[in-house]
């Protein structure tokens, strides 16, 4: 009950930000906001593997940056009229080029989970580490598409007939494909394959004692956590119109991670509680002090240790 | 009555060791066949190889004919083979409900036999209970109820007994004579008592190797079972 509450006040909060912005006189805030949301997609993407299936994988910038590059292609072939690959048109409206993403980094998912989860532990960490850094070198060689200058996009992609150049719209947009996200995983998460995929993380031989094809469960687990990233990209690639080969860095899977733990791994929003705190953290020693990151670290230390099993189970075990 | 699992020749090497030393074994439908030995004789590694968790190096086993040899654990469940854990492998963050459907899952039931499975392990009041929370006899009346979820022909069981106290003993022997005829089963265990009170037959398992196999009472005078493992006697 009390965590319904919560998500009620946060929700409304959300939702009025756009105008508390503006009364504020800091625009700017709107799109910080976007980020957070987006960023606490991608990580709640990464928690479908990590909270629910017990899979540490290092390497989630890949599918995130995909998702990004894919709607960046997309878009681009779109403006320009030529052809992908001389075969395939682009599209510059966000529904389209969401699934796009979604299913581009649901194969990259799918071609680099049925390697990795041969292993596991240590092995695993490092495999996916791999992976997303041969990805991200393929990207900075692939100068047809900016290299390591990344990639501009003329203008976000429509939907309907919506004005998705003001701040204020994209935000809703953003936090109305957040909440459907996380309404597909509370699904996902609540139904057989969730308790299957759950008890795998728990004790993997005892499902494989009761017959479950536990590979294949943490196979479909990588996947959909690997289009969630690639949902999220898409998203932060219209929100600058700019998609940055920084996305694809290790060092995003690295936060992505952080905010799993710090919101709290296995938890429908923690990982968005996660980002919001992460991001604004940064945001705000930022403007104290530029050896900021010399506080943060030992900060989120404290408070990982404060909040165990992270700040969506704070007065409760579960949310 | 016919044999429902025909084990033959198996054989398994850990390293240098000899785990499984050209093992036979015909266990028959409906009949609770222990097996026992010393600490180390390989008791555990002959499961895991008929559940397919181990993979032998020669030898076949069969279940109603069918070789099981290229099976999956998975497709082998689906055939009917179950096993209990020596140590409780159990799902700690759930209740010892949800450790039940997660088996049904896995074999595409409903939820709702998870109520048969647990009454029948003796788990019925403790359902909603998280695992974390149950003492060690439960978690082993809890891996019994888990394994029955699976709906098994042949029911391998290892130690069910192990680290139980004398009440909690009588309690499992119980339970287990109550699933008797349901389903054949393979025990493996220590404690003679049970092994007594259980088994039609009993094969003996010595550094791998099955020295004498036969009636409860034939065993109990063997003088090569005598010296192998029983000692002077029965205790
Ligand atoms: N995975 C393994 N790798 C190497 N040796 C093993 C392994 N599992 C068991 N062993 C060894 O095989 C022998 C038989 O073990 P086990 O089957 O557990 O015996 P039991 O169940 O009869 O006590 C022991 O010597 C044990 O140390
Ligand atoms: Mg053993």
């Amino acid at each position: 009950m009390r965590k319904l509450i919560a998500s009620a006040i946060g929700l409304a909060l959300l939702l009025a930000w756009p105008f508390i912005a503006e009364k504020m006189g800091a625009p700017a805030l709107i799109s910080l906001f976007t980020r957070m949301m987006i960023l606490g997609l991608a990580a709640s993407a990464l928690n479908i593997a990590l909270g629910f299936g017990g899979l540490v994988s290092l390497g989630h910038a890949a599918f995130y940056g995909i998702g990004a590059y894919a709607i960046g292609i997309s878009t681009t072939h779109a403006i320009s009229g030529l052809p992908f690959l001389g075969l395939l048109p682009g599209s510059d409206q966000l529904l389209v080029n969401v699934l796009v993403a979604m299913l581009v980094s649901g194969c990259a998912a799918a071609i680099i989970g049925a390697l990795a989860l041969r292993t596991s532990g240590i092995q695993f960490i490092m495999i996916t580490l791999a992976f997303a850094q041969m990805i991200f070198f393929l990207f900075l060689a692939l100068k047809a598409y900016g290299g390591d200058d990344g990639l501009t996009m003329r203008r976000r992609n429509g939907l309907f007939d919506l004005n998705m150049r003001d701040d204020a719209t994209f935000f809703y947009v953003t936090l109305g494909f957040l909440l459907v996200w996380l309404a597909i995983c509370a699904r996902v998460l609540h139904s057989r394959f969730g308790l299957l995929l759950g008890g795998i993380r728990q004790n993997e031989r005892r499902m494989q004692a009761v017959g479950v094809n536990t590979f294949r469960v943490k196979w479909i687990a990588f996947i959909i956590s690997g289009m969630g990233a690639g949902l999220a990209g898409a998203l932060m690639a219209n929100l600058g119109r700019f998609v940055s080969l920084d996305l694809m860095h290790w060092t995003t899977s690295g936060e992505l991670l952080i905010m799993c733990v710090l919101g709290g791994s296995g938890t429908i929003v923690g990982p968005v509680l996660g980002a919001f705190a992460l991001m604004g953290l940064e945001a705000t020693l930022n403007t104290w002090t530029e050896h900021w990151q010399a506080i943060l670290g030992p900060l989120l230390v404290l408070m990982v240790l404060a909040f165990k099993g992270g700040l969506a189970r704070i007065g409760g075990r579960k949310s | 009555m016919s044999a429902l699992l025909v084990i033959d020749d198996l054989t398994k090497n850990f390293g240098g060791l000899r785990v499984t030393d050209h093992v036979c074994l015909d266990l028959r439908a409906g009949e609770v066949h222990a097996l026992i030995g010393p600490n180390g004789a390989g008791k555990t590694t002959l499961i895991s190889q008929i559940m397919g968790e181990i993979t032998p190096e020669s030898g076949s086993i069969r279940l109603d004919g069918v070789d099981m040899g290229k099976l999956s654990q998975a497709q082998r469940v689906r055939r009917g083979l179950a096993r209990t854990f020596q140590v409780p492998q159990v799902l700690a963050d759930y209740t010892a409900r949800d450790n039940v459907v997660a088996a049904l899952y896995a074999r595409g039931a409903s939820a709702d036999e998870a109520e048969q499975h647990l009454a029948r392990a003796n788990m019925a009041a403790r359902a909603d209970v998280r695992v974390s929370d149950l003492s060690h006899g439960e978690r082993k009346q809890l891996e019994l109820a888990i394994a029955l979820a699976s709906a098994p022909r042949m029911l391998l069981l290892d130690e069910p007994m192990a680290g139980l106290g004398p009440v909690e003993s009588a309690q499992m022997i119980a339970i287990l004579q109550g699933l008797r005829g349901d389903m054949a089963m393979l025990l493996v265990e220590h404690d003679m008592k049970a092994v007594f009170a259980l088994a039609d037959r009993i094969s003996v398992l010595v550094y791998g190797a099955i020295i004498a196999s036969g009636a409860p009472d034939e065993i109990q005078n063997d003088p090569r079972v005598r010296e192998a493992y029983l000692g002077t006697g029965e205790d």
